[in-house]
């Protein structure tokens, strides 16, 4: 079986990144950056693949250093080898950009079984697996948090969904996003840290021929006062807990 | 007349002697090169260990002679020094016997010899008091740390015999020889009435035997020295010259550059630095760490001592082949409930290192198997992105000092001073008050001073001592990159973990900057006059909790305790566990990033410091602060005791209108 | 110019589902946009009375019974030809589990921009915006829609919704050709009852802390999870005490979460227990001391005892769902 893991880096999630000057681009370089926590999840369930079926796993990512970076982490956790498609500095791509910028590494790839993350934790992002599936006619289940190789063929994930979760079978070739609970990812062995720097790792260029340019553009990236609103009701109780049960019905 | 007695009575036997001697040094050298061979089994140089070797030799001198290591107030200790004087003595006379006998030297003679026989006699007397105690702990009261291997009966009956031999063949010789001096050697004079008015052919059979007897003694105690628990006497001798004189202050660092290697730390025994492996023989299993590590006491699975016995059986069991794996004869939870305090090595007569040898095992635990408890994951990973356990966003770093108008040290590169506070004092909300009151007093002393903020991560204290030593290095890299570009000359930390890491282990990095303790700090300045206090805070009474890195790890126990005598106006309250005998918060190590399992270090120290009498609890580092907030919170005697760091306390009486009960600081 | 929005196909109008619909009616409204619905389900015309108002011309209503209700690989071929052929400019989902995946894919099959997650549409002289929260909320970015079609999935920011008149829309009934096999299929459907959920994957978390007072007065708390279908937590403080087993342990040292909601009853904000809980989406604290550190923590705060609150927060919450109860 050969598994293809799709892998981003984020930045530091407790980090506020800096906004330039013109007010549309997101500094990120003086963040710290790791491996997307929805991809360690993917990237550990390959792992496992490969550690009880003898799986070959490949790692994927789309974009420049911070890219490089992500596949290392996943090197680190134990998969073997890695393609980056190389995006060029100061390119941006969307989700449909990205996909289409992956699409030509995977038909070469030609894997049985594509792990990734449900989304990523910087833009909340959950369309670049999804769309690739579709381009490659692979069928797909996001957000999954327990998978099961059934034979050769098949698999039994556990989808969630809000209020309960599906159980789906899907024939490979396949796309799973994984989703927090399907697995608590490794912390990689200092020799496997340290064999990650040697393992290959090739580069593909874009694709050409396919345009990649967005369909938007960024206007304006503002920052929030704060990520809490700090509502305190410190009046009469019973209107307090009524305005916060107001609330919780909303929101739940 | 020439103050001597007459040697060479069986001068046509030395012959004989000096057989019976060589084949014991032999037989004593043969098994020290057995044991010998065992620690060559280690990886590392004896270079390693053989910087300032006169310093080491007068060291080790000093600590037999004086008994230094072993006199503490804990544990009895004077049946030890009895012996080991006695038996230096012992030594020294027949020395001397040798030095004018075969040397025509007057080392026998004169009022020397006088001095020397009174002296032989006293402490043959004295071993015989030491080793009786001996023998009455080993059989009778048992106390619970002490070892009691079988074959213990051998030494301490060689012991006995010598000076017991001894002082019969001087009663006899006394009494076949009624020498002028004899007053000179009381017990001898007095045994020799016991034996007056024999035969003179009965008195010289016993004699000879006698002499032969107490030879034998001699010889055989040489001889067994390897082969019996009287090796601590050469193994402890080694272990005590080897010491490491930074020792748990200054780890040892790990060397990363083979990206080939499959292994870190120690796995296995021959993993272990040649003296890890000695000093697992130095044990005499005397219990002392034992009986001393907060660990043990509050239940946890881990004593230092079986740690070590462990170690050594396993180092004696060469017959098994693969050596099995560590794990199988130290559990992963004794190894976890060291929070490195060094409880244990300030106690050792041996100077183990206790500390470093744990480490060494987290090391592979953790590098190498990257097994450990699932909440260290938790703070690795927060450490990494974030530079601080709680994966708190790194630019809120700087965020206690809100209000309070300190520079950047990018902002103000000229500043005399770089105040480090830690990441206790940084994020956590009550740990932070602390360095308020620290900056607020720096201020009102006038000192020019920055701070590093989003800047500045985690020392890696806690990261090395867990074992995660690549994540220490590269901790300790980005922070000494960060204060690279600046001039900085003096870091005052706000906790003696960061201020022992950057001050011990930095320099191994290329950080070389003086690094002081806010305790010692504030005390310059209040020596110098210029923090003048204006008020006593009201308190009923205040007990110091000694910080084991600030106690043990670098001897400051009189800094904290001077500044709250300045801001009380008279001396803190004691507990019988304090000083360099201070008991642990469960903090250190990183238990402050563990989950320990009740009974708790840090409710045991605080029921301690409780029963004092006292109303308030001052420290000097915010992790005993918060590690004794929380059992003062899980307690529910929050009404009846407050903590305060002695900075905050000093505030309080610095500062015009006072500081602790100042809801926030001009801020 | 058309609009279409899809409904989530849960059987019934999901709140996300009716939320999405009301933000993107407002826009519509103001673009002159004509505003579709695609509804997959039985009971169109139930669905259809609950629209109204809402300036909704067309609900197309296609029958559930043929397809698998729950399976995109069903139903995109349908969605994508009528997106085609009913030549939609925009089309809205809801920003839900199901509705992000089925987007994305409806967004490759029609090679168009996908804004995932956003919280605001917005329209000026013909041109369409979005408000998308990047970093988990830190940072707020404004998309300019240019090309079309464009996809948005929005999530709930403001429940208002917004009638004028009484106008139903038209329902068009659609059949499907059902000759496709499928290869993937849903072998069940589960739904998690309410109840005391498991603590490490719970959307809702309540917890308890020093403010507990013991190991007795618990059964609010059990109660408040039993309503919300929550997981219950506990700080360190709780467990150390030995009020509550360390299992239930959130902090640094226990459990880390990240639910949707938070609930932390007489927990004072220990830096640790932060470290446990700090990516929670909404949190809410109770707390008697108007100091205590977790109200700088919190959306929602209510200073008070937790043993009269939360009796009260129960009482309101099985007022307003008895069937949750």
């Amino acid at each position: 079986m050969k598994v293809v893991v799709l892998v981003n880096a984020v930045p530091d999630t407790a980090a506020t990144p800096e906004i330039a000057p013109d007010g549309r681009t997101v500094l990120t370089e003086q963040l710290e950056f790791v491996l997307d926590p929805y991809d360690e999840y993917a990237v550990e369930e390959a792992v496992r693949l490969k550690e009880n079926l003898g799986a070959e796993v490949i790692a994927v990512s789309l974009g420049g250093n911070m890219a490089r970076k992500a596949l290392r982490c996943a090197f680190a956790m134990g998969v073997e080898s890695g393609v980056l498609v190389r995006l060029p500095e100061g390119i941006e791509l969307t989700g449909r950009g990205r996909s289409l910028g992956l699409l030509p590494t995977l038909r070469e790839l030609a894997p049985d079984l594509i792990l990734a993350g449900k989304q990523t934790v910087d833009s909340d992002d959950a369309q670049v697996p999804e769309r690739v599936a579709e381009l490659l006619d692979f069928v797909h289940a996001s957000a999954v948090s327990q998978l099961t190789i059934v034979d050769t063929a098949r698999l039994l994930v556990k989808r969630e969904i809000e209020g309960g979760h599906l159980l789906i079978d899907l024939p490979l070739p396949a796309l799973v996003t994984t989703e927090k609970g399907i697995n608590v990812p490794r912390y990689p062995a200092l020799p496997q840290v340290l064999k990650a720097k040697s393992k290959p790792l090739h580069e593909m260029a874009l694709p050409l021929g396919v345009d990649l340019t967005a369909g938007w553009q960024v206007e304006s990236v503002t920052r929030q006062q704060t990520a809490r609103r700090q509502q305190i009701f410190s009046g009469e109780i019973s209107t307090g807990v009524q305005q916060l049960a107001e609330l919780l019905r909303q929101e739940a | 007349m020439e103050i001597t007695r007459t040697l060479g009575t069986y001068s046509q036997m030395y012959w004989l002697l000096y057989l019976l001697a060589s084949i014991a040094v032999v037989v004593c050298a043969i098994g020290v090169e057995r044991q010998v061979q065992r620690w060559r089994q280690g990886q590392g140089r004896l270079s390693d260990r053989l910087d300032h070797p006169v310093q080491r030799i007068l060291a080790v001198a000093v600590d037999i002679l004086t008994q230094r290591r072993f006199r503490r107030a804990q544990h009895p200790w004077h049946f030890h020094a009895f012996i080991v004087w006695g038996f230096a003595l012992f030594f020294l006379a027949t020395l001397c016997v040798m030095l004018q006998e075969h040397f025509g030297l007057p080392t026998f003679s004169g009022v020397w010899y006088l001095g020397l026989k009174l002296a032989l006699d006293l402490f043959a007397l004295l071993v015989l008091v030491g080793v009786s105690f001996a023998a009455w702990r080993r059989w009778r009261t048992q106390p619970a740390e002490l070892s009691r291997p079988a074959g213990s009966a051998l030494p301490l009956l060689l012991i006995a015999l010598l000076p017991l031999t001894g002082l019969l063949l001087e009663g006899v010789r006394l009494a076949g020889d009624d020498h002028l001096w004899a007053l000179w050697s009381p017990v001898g004079y007095g045994l020799a009435s016991f034996f007056s008015g024999l035969e003179p052919r009965t008195y010289s059979n016993l004699h000879q035997t006698l002499w032969w007897g107490h030879l034998s003694v001699a010889l055989i105690f040489i001889a067994v020295i390897p082969f019996t628990r009287l090796f601590h006497l050469v193994s402890g001798s080694a272990a005590l010259f080897f010491v490491d004189r930074q020792g748990a202050a200054a780890l040892v660092p790990l060397d990363f550059s083979d990206e080939d290697a499959t292994s870190f730390g120690v796995g296995k025994i021959s993993d272990f630095h040649w003296k890890r492996l000695l000093d697992a023989d130095a044990c005499s299993g005397c219990g002392r760490c034992q009986s001393q590590c907060p660990a043990w006491l509050t239940r946890k699975p881990l004593s230092p001592k079986e740690l070590g016995e462990a170690l050594s059986t396993h180092l004696s069991n060469e017959s098994q082949f693969p050596p099995p794996e560590l794990g199988a004869i130290v559990s992963d939870e004794a190894l976890w409930a060291c929070t490195t305090c060094r409880a244990c090595e300030v106690q050792c007569p041996m100077a183990i290192e206790h500390v470093p040898r744990l480490v060494d095992l987290r090391r592979y635990l953790v590098l190498t198997e990257s097994r450990f408890p699932t909440e260290l994951q938790t703070a690795f990973r927060g450490v990494e992105t974030s530079g601080n356990p709680w994966s708190l966003p790194r630019q809120g770093r700087g965020d206690w000092a809100q209000g309070l108008d300190i520079p950047l040290l990018a902002d103000a590169p000229k500043a005399e001073v770089l105040f480090w506070p830690g990441c206790a004092a940084a994020y956590d909300h009550r740990a932070r008050r602390t360095a308020q009151a620290q900056a607020l007093l720096f201020r009102q002393a006038g000192i020019s001073f920055a701070i590093l903020g989003a800047q500045e991560s985690c020392c890696g204290d806690a990261a090395r001592r867990v074992g995660n030593e690549y994540l220490f290095q590269s901790l300790a890299e980005k922070n000494i990159a960060s204060l690279a570009p600046y001039q900085v000359k003096t870091i005052v930390t706000g906790c003696p973990h960061c201020f022992n890491t950057l001050q011990k282990e930095y320099p191994a990095f290329g950080g070389q900057w003086e690094v002081v303790h806010h305790s010692t700090f504030l005390q310059r300045l209040v020596q110098e006059g210029r923090l003048p206090i204006i008020a006593a805070p009201p308190t009923t009474g205040v007990v110091y909790h000694d910080s084991c890195y600030l106690a043990r790890y670098h001897g400051m126990t009189s800094e904290p305790r001077f500044l709250l005598s300045s801001s009380l106006g008279h001396a803190p309250v004691e507990v019988p566990r304090c000083g360099e005998e201070t008991f642990c918060c469960g903090g250190g190590g990183g238990g402050f990033w563990l989950e320990e399992q009740a009974v708790t270090m840090r409710s045991e120290r605080l029921r301690e410091l409780t029963e004092s009498g006292a109303g308030m609890i001052a420290t000097a580092c915010p992790i005993c602060l918060t590690m004794l907030n929380d059992a003062l919170k899980e307690s529910g005697e929050e009404g009846n005791m407050r903590i305060h760091d002695v900075a905050e306390i000093l505030a309080d009486a610095c500062l015009p209108g006072g500081f602790i009960n100042v809801e926030r600081r001009p801020l | 110019m058309r609009w279409l929005v899809l409904l989530e196909p849960r059987g019934e109008l999901t709140p996300g589902s009716l939320v999405a619909l009301a933000t993107t009616a407002g826009t519509a409204r103001l673009a002159g946009a004509e505003l579709h619905a695609l509804w997959t389900g039985s009971a169109a015309e139930d669905v259809a009375s609950r629209l109204r108002g809402l300036g909704i011309t067309t609900l197309h209503a296609v029958p559930a019974e043929h397809l698998p209700p729950l399976s995109h690989e069903a139903w995109l071929p349908l969605l994508t030809q009528m997106v085609k052929d009913l030549e939609i400019a925009l089309i809205v989902g809801p920003a839900s589990a199901l509705g992000k995946s089925w987007m994305a894919a409806l967004a490759a099959r029609l090679d168009a921009e996908l804004a995932q997650n956003c919280i605001a549409l917005e329209t000026t002289q013909g041109t369409l915006r979005v408000r998308k929260p990047l970093y988990a909320g830190k940072l707020l970015a404004e998309l300019r829609l240019d090309r079309q079609p464009a996809l948005v999935t929005l999530r709930p920011s403001s429940f208002q919704i917004e009638r004028s008149g009484e106008a139903l829309p038209v329902i068009a009934h659609h059949t499907v050709n059902n000759s496709n096999s499928l290869r993937s299929s849903i072998k069940d459907v589960v739904k998690v009852s309410a109840g005391i959920a498991e603590l490490a994957d719970a959307r809702i978390v309540v917890s308890g802390g020093r403010g507990m007072g013991g190991a007795d007065d618990w059964t609010a708390l059990r109660e408040l999870c039993q309503v919300l279908g929550a997981a219950l937590g506990a700080s360190r403080a709780a467990v150390d005490a030995g009020w509550i087993h360390h299992a239930y342990q959130v902090g640094q040292t226990g459990k880390v979460v990240s639910p949707d909601l938070y609930i932390a009853c007489g927990i004072s904000g220990a830096v640790q227990h932060l470290a446990g809980m700090r990516s929670a989406h909404k949190v809410v604290a109770i707390n008697k001391d108007p100091t205590a550190e977790i109200f700088q923590h919190c959306d929602y705060g209510i200073v008070g005892d937790l043993f009269e609150v939360v009796p009260m927060l129960i009482q309101e919450l099985k007022a307003q769902r008895p069937q949750a109860a």
